[in-house]
């Protein structure tokens, strides 16, 4: 079953009104509640580590080494002497890592450093771009070691002990190559993408290699003998691992780039290089696969916003996998339960090795290396995302379920980020209590795991209670559920319109600083009339923004609405506010027009057409039995009034013999009445 | 008459000055004014017995001047002090005198006598500088000698962008003391007065010379504000033709320099004075050998090793070394709307240091830098001499300018043809530290030699400008050799039009697109250009752009250095003679530090630009080309599409 794992949720936390059973108790409390892994995501993880079913507990501890000569790692090589050596960019160097002290020991010429491996017992190759050089490392030299034909980029380099061969996964014309210790390199695949981005060799032999731009994931059991394992329907398979026990793991990107970057693009002209407006990073959603040895996928973990750009076996055989835009570290079991084990500062990680005594977390932009010091220590401390009480708030108790002694502390402030007009962090505290931390509009919570490593933090809640401000109805308006266009103009000879509908739909529109329940109360009088009636019934409870009024019973004229807003639902009577607003004039016409006095002098018709409410729209005539009605203008010769007299010469509509003549008059809210007269 | 009013009331300014002066002496209160009042006195750095400061320059004074008439000596003229007109300038006076000298009443103001000393009562008081021009009187304006001499007294650095100005003082504590603030006077290359601000790949001569223009129009009295301009400085040229000569009017007239053709060749006359002389013939020597062109006027004060001349600036280039020469004088040519000295270099002497508001300061012993040029023509049967060779001054502007008009009119006196002429042109530009680097130039010129103006959107004068114009370091130019082919045909293919084979290509099958050329005689070529289409285009419909390949830039970084900037020089276009297919990838590319890589995968891109750093890779989107080589230069271009079916048939 696969299983997807929305990590980031974008609603904020004002979430868990408590229910109106408890409204007797608490009127208007409310609470952050934390119990998913997304509520728990989003502050500060030191050495911490949250799954995706909302546990937290005690992480990586990470250590930083910035590497000031570059802004990027792209790889990693863990060196017998216990220095870490490192591919970077953007200036293509070597940097070799002792003990938290950096050196340049190697300067490419490329713009990045894109690979390492060490093949052959020792030798060290290191795959770059743009020119595609693959090159060697030979104590602080670099020399160059093999001419991949075609090649630009040389994304990923992998070695196969057994066969004693090193294959290069490049771009842009998708080619595999392999390279034998002689710096021989021949094609082994010609895939259709432009790039493949990754290569593992399984330790039966299999080369298992990654494409973009379609994400397709190769096997290749000889040279050119390649099937497709699987299509990911995505931009690239950014890497790919191979397990001891055949497990294959993969992570494929969909990533769309800055839109913004390539409407600015463009060669660059020849003026001086001088800054360059930082890019807005890109967006991006990424998976992790399993494969079986005999190719069976299982997806064990799902982003939909961020993607991943690194990927490493743990010595427990676990998949860890890195970022590309929150710079975070996820392990997933095979159960699918994902935990987020690390969360640096970086935008990016981009490399990881994850086993071995030599464990680190590579990030880049900017460029940083994050030892792993171990599990949990004395540091481990989560921090909440900041919690929004939407206005100033008073908080109340905070409440958290846990497996072992933790500290809690909160801090708050009204920036939406913590600054020094913040509280400090409170007295830990070690059980259930009192928030301490002054009224403010934002909250932080803090868990040290200090006292005991094991212990897990499931679920959290604080309790708060916001100031009351009132709501003000800002807008009123109604019109029927049937009505012409706006920007229609009503004609006596057109279509005639659709038949008025009695009801109408009132809306209003209402500023709500504090998100209370509203109730709502509405009325009407007529204009001219200063008394007011109650449109809703006597214990209607209105907490919609509109209402529905049929108004078929109410005599045609001109009205007004009344919108009352109350918070009484969710304050106290002493603290309830109230907001009222009139709405314009409503005319409510459900009647038709009259005609009076019809009668035919010779040919001429002869009659006075009259509307309680508005003017008279329009008057036709027609022979019974003909659906063709001949509109008939009024004596004025247009209509504009209430009462319209009509005195037409109907000779060239009236047949000669005798009939029954209908004459049909509508008034402007499409009312109308027909009245016949026979034609002897 | 106006001035005459304006004078009487100035005095009367004077007087009441003088008085609340006197009084503010008593007080004590005189030392914080800036006024120049009671400045020159023993003590002054500006100090001389034999000068007589502007406050005791009365009206009605006279004395005489000195300027060459005709050869090397000067010779005196009478002047009569007309008033003074305090603060001319800023902080600078100017006194109105009328000339007296039978030459002078007929010639007026003249041209060249720019700096020409002038003494009242045996004591000099400043430099023959402002004039009128159609000036119905001989009637001059004199920068007094106090302002040039601060200009003399101004510290220099001992090395102006990069060239060691070797000055051998008389008074080495001076210099030592001028060495002391060097560091103050060094300045950065990028804070350099006359620096072309622009894109350097497209560093454009005119563009440059209006931007010197506008400068010194904001810093001069001009046409319309004011009718006194500093007399222009004669800028004589010898061995150019007259287009060459109206380039050089077009770019240096609005700087103050008036271009003239004359002649001289720089070449020294053993008779000439060994150094130059107050009152004596100066020349700056913008280019020399077998092209010259100097700017002609006159020594004010010899001090030492230093002199000041011209009274007003040349260009207003500040700190600056470029090579002078003792002038001779053959003429005055009068005019009535601005008679001029005709003259020319006879024994080359020293370099402008420092062109300032008041003077230009010359030092003896300097010694400026030059590039020299050399140019070989080929390709015109029964050519006399098809070398060229002079030296260029090495200065911002003036090398990229004069080298353009230099280059043009050797080849427009070489070869000047009605026929048609195309060309290609490979040069050396030996850069000091960073070795040479190949241009090239080419052209098809319809119904003539290739003009100056042409040359000055060569790729060679763009690359001198940018190196000369850089904003990293100074750079030294050692030499500059062309090399240029003529062919007196027109060597043009007019692209007709474009058409695909296949509408509608399967993915991963080439597109076929036929080009159509009409060349200048004889039948119609076609050809037909296989485009590489990748299939994971699939479903697209690619567009296919055909251009000339001189019109398509190949993708650079931009420069971070002199050395990267050069290396973008070498190459930044495809070959002349080819056509272009290309097509956007769809792919991104990023440009940073000289290295380029395209066709970035979404996910590389985004790690390659940083959101934390603005030093970070220029993005550009990806195109691929299919570059033909074609025998002729093509003109046109065109753009096409073809389909690319989603699927495998």
């Amino acid at each position: 079953m696969k299983r997807h794992i929305r990590w980031f949720c974008a609603v904020p936390l004002l979430a868990a009104v408590l229910g109106v059973s408890l409204a007797a108790q608490a009127v208007g409390t409310r609470r952050f509640v934390l119990h998913r892994g997304d509520d728990f995501k989003g502050g500060d993880l030191e050495g911490v580590a949250v799954d995706s079913a909302g546990a937290v507990r005690a992480g990586l501890s990470l250590g930083s080494v910035p590497i000031a000569e570059a802004g990027s790692i792209w790889a990693a090589l863990p060196m017998r002497d216990g220095s870490l050596l490192l591919g970077t960019g953007n200036e293509g160097k070597l940097i070799r890592v002792t003990d938290g002290a950096t050196r340049v020991v190697g300067e490419t010429g490329g713009l990045v450093a894109t690979s390492l491996v060490e093949a052959w017992n020792g030798t060290i190759l290191v795959g770059t771009l743009p020119e595609g050089k693959l090159l060697r490392f030979d104590g602080g030299k670099v020399v160059p070691f093999a001419t991949l034909k075609g090649a630009q980029h040389v994304w990923q380099l992998a070695y196969d002990a057994r066969a004693g061969v090193v294959y290069a996964a490049t771009g842009p014309e998708g080619k595999l190559f392999r390279i034998s210790r002689d710096g021989d390199a021949q094609v082994y695949f010609d895939a259709e993408e432009q790039q493949l981005l990754s290569v593992a060799v399984a330790p039966n032999g299999t080369v298992y290699t990654g494409a973009s731009d379609k994400a397709k994931l190769y096997k290749l059991t000889g040279p050119g003998r390649a099937s497709v394992l699987y299509d990911f329907e995505r931009t690239e398979v950014r890497a790919v691992v191979v397990g001891s026990d055949g497990d294959v793991f993969a992570i494929a990107n969909e990533i769309k780039p800055d839109p913004n970057a390539q409407k600015q693009s463009k060669i660059p002209e020849g003026a001086p290089a001088g800054p360059v407006a930082p890019g807005a990073p890109a967006k991006g959603k990424g998976t992790l696969y399993r494969f079986s040895p005999d190719g069976r996928p299982d997806r064990l973990l799902e982003e939909d916003d961020d993607y991943f750009t690194s990927l490493a076996l743990g010595d427990d055989g676990l998949p860890y996998v890195g970022t590309g835009t929150e710079g975070r570290v996820y392990t997933v079991d095979r159960s699918h339960n994902a935990v987020l084990v690390a969360d640096v500062a970086e935008r990016q990680v981009t490399a990881l090795v994850m086993r071995g005594k030599q464990r680190v977390v590579l990030g880049s932009d900017p460029a940083v290396v994050h030892p792993v010091r171990g599990v949990g220590g004395p540091n481990a401390v989560w921090t909440s995302k900041v919690l929004d009480a939407g206005i100033r708030a008073r908080f109340g108790r905070i409440e958290w379920e846990a497996t072992g002694p933790i500290e809690i502390s909160t801090r708050s402030g009204n920036t939406k980020e913590p600054d020094d007009s913040w509280s400090p962090w409170s007295r830990p505290l070690t059980a259930h209590g009192q928030v301490e931390s002054p009224p403010a509009r934002y909250l932080q919570v803090r868990a040290r795991f200090s006292r005991d490593p094991r212990a897990v933090l499931t679920d959290l809640n604080v309790a708060f209670v916001t100031d009351n401000l009132r709501a003000v109805v800002t807008e009123v308006s109604a019109k029927a559920r049937e009505e012409r266009p706006d920007d229609a103009v009503t004609s006596s000879g057109g279509p005639i319109g659709k038949r008025p509908d009695s009801n109408l739909e009132l809306r209003w529109k209402v500023d709500n600083p504090d998100k209370d329940e509203l109730r709502y109360r509405l009325r009407y009088r007529m204009v001219g009339s200063n008394t007011w009636y109650d449109i809703l019934k006597p214990n209607e409870k209105l907490t919609k923004e509109s209402y529905t009024w049929d108004t078929s019973d109410l005599p045609e004229g001109r009205y007004r609405v009344l919108v009352i807003a109350t918070d009484e639902l969710a304050n106290p009577p002493e603290l309830v506010t109230r907001s009222e607003l009139e709405s314009g004039v409503l005319v409510i016409d459900n009647t038709p027009p009259v005609i009076d006095g019809l009668k035919l002098v010779g040919k001429r018709l002869q009659a006075v057409v009259l509307d309680g409410v508005g003017p008279i729209q329009r008057v036709e005539v027609s022979v019974a039995g003909s659906d063709e009605w001949r509109p008939i203008a009024p004596s004025d010769g247009i209509f504009d009034e209430q009462r319209e007299e009509l005195d037409v010469d109907l000779s060239s509509v009236l047949p000669a013999g005798p009939a029954l003549i209908s004459v049909r008059a509508y008034d402007s809210a499409n009312n109308f009445v027909i009245k016949n007269f026979a034609l002897k | 008459m106006v001035a005459r009013k304006g004078a009487v009331r100035y005095t009367a300014v004077t007087v009441r000055l003088t008085t609340l002066l006197v009084a503010a002496a008593a007080l004590g209160l005189l030392a914080p004014l800036p006024l120049g009042l009671g400045r020159a006195e023993a003590g002054d750095a500006t100090f001389r017995p034999d000068t007589l400061p502007v406050e005791k320059i009365r009206r009605g004074m006279k004395g005489y001047g000195l300027t060459v008439f005709e050869g090397t000596k000067p010779e005196r003229f009478d002047v009569e002090v007309i008033d003074v007109l305090p603060n001319f300038r800023p902080r600078q006076d100017l006194i109105l005198i009328k000339t007296k000298h039978p030459r002078l009443d007929v010639a007026k103001v003249v041209a060249g006598m720019s700096g020409s000393p002038i003494y009242i009562d045996g004591k000099m008081i400043g430099a023959y500088a402002y004039g009128w021009t159609f000036g119905a009187e001989p009637v001059a304006g004199v920068t007094p000698i106090r302002n040039m001499l601060e200009d003399l007294a101004r510290p220099l650095p001992e090395v102006i962008d990069g060239w060691p100005l070797r000055i051998l003082p008389k008074n080495g504590a001076s210099i030592a003391a001028s060495s002391r603030h060097n560091g103050h006077l060094g300045q950065a290359p990028a804070s350099r007065p006359g620096r072309y601000e622009g894109d350097l790949r497209q560093y454009d001569v005119r563009e440059h010379a209006e931007r010197l223009a506008e400068r010194r129009a904001a810093s001069l009295p001009g046409a319309g504000q004011s009718p006194l301009v500093p007399v222009a400085t004669p800028l004589l040229i010898g061995g150019m033709t007259p287009g060459a000569v109206a380039l050089a009017g077009d770019l240096l007239r609005p700087l103050g320099l008036e271009p003239l053709q004359a002649g001289g060749g720089g070449g020294t006359d053993p008779s000439a004075p060994q150094r130059f002389e107050d009152g004596g013939a100066i020349g700056v020597q913008l280019i020399r050998g077998d092209m010259s062109a100097m700017g002609l006027g006159t020594v004010t004060r010899v001090e030492g090793d230093r002199l000041v001349a011209f009274g007003h600036p040349m260009m207003e280039s500040g700190v600056t070394a470029l090579p002078t020469a003792v002038g001779k004088v053959l003429w005055f040519l009068a005019s009535d709307m601005r008679s001029f000295k005709i003259g020319m270099p006879v024994r080359p002497v020293g370099a402008l240091v420092n062109d300032r508001m008041a003077s230009i300061v010359v030092s003896h012993s300097a010694q400026a830098p030059i590039i020299p040029v050399t140019m070989r023509i080929r390709g015109v049967p029964g050519l006399p001499n098809a070398n060229w060779k002079f030296e260029v001054a090495h200065e911002k502007f003036m090398s990229p300018s004069f080298v353009s008009i230099a280059l043009g009119s050797a080849l427009q006196a070489m070869a000047s043809e009605r026929q048609d002429i195309s060309w290609t042109a490979t040069s050396t530009l030996a850069v000091r530290g960073h070795g040479r680097i190949r241009l090239e130039d080419y052209g098809v010129a319809i119904g003539g030699t290739p003009s100056a103006e042409e040359f000055s959107r060569s790729n060679l004068v763009r690359a001198l400008g940018a190196v000369l114009n850089n904003p990293w370091q100074p750079a030294l130019i050692e030499s500059l050799s062309m090399d240029i082919e003529l062919r007196y045909a027109r060597e043009i293919l007019r692209l007709r039009g474009a058409e695909v084979l296949k509408p509608e290509i399967d993915a991963g099958e080439p597109a076929e697109v036929r080009l159509t050329f009409e060349p200048y005689s004889g039948p119609v070529v076609t050809r037909v250009v296989t485009v590489p289409i990748p299939a994971h285009l699939a479903g697209e419909t690619v567009q296919l752009e055909i251009v000339p390949g001189y019109l398509e830039e190949r993708e650079t970084a931009p420069p971070d250095n002199l050395a990267a900037l050069l290396a973008n020089f070498e190459n930044p276009v495809f070959p002349p003679k080819s056509v272009v297919v290309s097509y956007a990838t769809g792919s991104p590319g990023v440009s940073f530090r000289g290295r380029v890589a395209s066709n970035l995968p979404p996910g590389a891109f985004d790690s390659l630009r940083p959101t934390t750093s603005s030093i970070a890779p220029a993005p550009f989107q990806s195109k691929s080309r299919v570059v033909v080589p074609i025998p002729e230069f093509m003109v046109g271009r065109d753009r096409v599409t073809v389909k690319v079916r989603p699927v495998l048939r």
